[in-house]
């Protein structure tokens, strides 16, 4: 094994661990566990044994399996700050109600 | 029947007071200013005026601020509300034209129009803008409008009721048009004198702002 996996892989650990912490004190919903589970194991997976992402990336007809890993990170990254996008608007909203509340609040005094 | 207007107002101390002595003047006594969090005196102005005014602590967006006007007024039992500028662009004059429609329940919202009406002074950039935005809407709504961006509404109390508007800030605009469709009110475009000033232009949305609204309103349009 390469230093540089071995360095991803100690990395990866650490996050996942991160993840799992969370999930146990109950502050990540089990849906969003799953789903940054399936992530970062298969990342750790990845990092042990790169060779691994050409089985998916071969049947999808991408030619090297690096350019799959970084396709599926921007799609990641894409949509992940999208979700972030929409949370601010609801966060934006949600402060609204409470500004229009307190408008009405000292009217009504 | 007496009509409550609606003014949403952000640091409009200059042009404040002159508009709600016009409306005042002309027998409009009902008047709601919701002042969006202005950091100069627009509410000491508007309240010596004889304005009601709510304040906004922090600026949320014109869209807030007109929720804000419209949920107090039904509040208070309004029965017909009427939105408007707090620049001077509109014409209390033109008020019976927007509220006769609606007396008369021949519609439930009035809709005013520049371009059915006139447009002092409008620039071509601008112009250009709200043909776009009022297309836009056509194409996120499947209403056709003359002018879609118009602040200048009447409203029945059923449609009042009715109407949610969730958007802060310009997006309202479209969101608005929206949701007479989503109730199948009924609606019509009255023309409408817009009187551009330095000062009003000054005060409006920068063409360059248009995508990020654009962008704003497709996500409106498909998540509330």
């Amino acid at each position: 094994m390469q230093a540089i996996q071995l360095f991803f892989l100690l990395f990866l650990v650490l996050i996942y661990s991160v993840v799992i912490a969370r999930f146990t004190k109950r502050r990540l919903s089990p849906r969003s566990f799953i789903a940054w589970s399936a992530l970062w194991i298969g990342a750790i997976l990845v990092s042990i044994n790169p060779s691994l992402v050409s089985y998916v990336s071969d049947p999808l007809g991408v030619g090297r399996a690096i350019d799959f890993v970084i396709y599926s990170a921007i799609v990641l990254l894409l949509y992940l700050n999208f979700k972030t996008y929409l949370r601010q608007d609801a966060l934006n909203r949600d402060l609204t109600k409470v500004v229009r509340s307190l408008a009405i609040r000292e009217k009504k005094k | 029947m007496r009509p409550t207007i609606i003014i949403a107002a952000f640091n409009e101390t200059y042009s404040i007071k002159k508009v709600v002595t016009t409306l005042r003047r002309k027998g409009y006594d009902d008047i709601i200013v919701v002042d969006d969090g202005s950091f100069d005196n627009t509410s000491e102005q508007a309240e010596k005026a004889g304005a009601i005014v709510l304040r906004h602590i922090i600026n949320r967006g014109q869209g807030a601020a007109l929720k804000t006007g419209i949920d107090y007024a039904l509040l208070k039992g309004s029965a017909l509300l009427v939105t408007f500028d707090a620049d001077g662009q509109h014409n209390a004059n033109e008020i019976d034209a927007m509220i006769t429609p609606i007396l008369n329940e021949e519609t439930d919202i009035t809709l005013g129009s520049r371009f059915l009406g006139r447009a002092t002074n409008l620039p071509f950039l601008k112009w250009s803008v709200l043909k776009i935005g009022t297309f836009f809407v056509y194409l996120l709504y499947g209403i056709k409008l003359t002018d879609s961006q118009n602040g200048f509404r009447a409203l029945s109390r059923k449609s009042a009721l009715q109407i949610q508007i969730t958007s802060d800030r310009m997006e309202h605009a479209g969101e608005i048009i929206g949701e007479i469709r989503r109730n199948k009110l009924r609606y019509k475009e009255v023309p409408v004198t817009i009187s551009y000033t330095k000062y009003s232009l000054g005060k409006g949305q920068k063409a360059s702002a248009a995508i990020a609204l654009g962008i704003r309103m497709i996500i409106r349009r498909f998540i509330r």
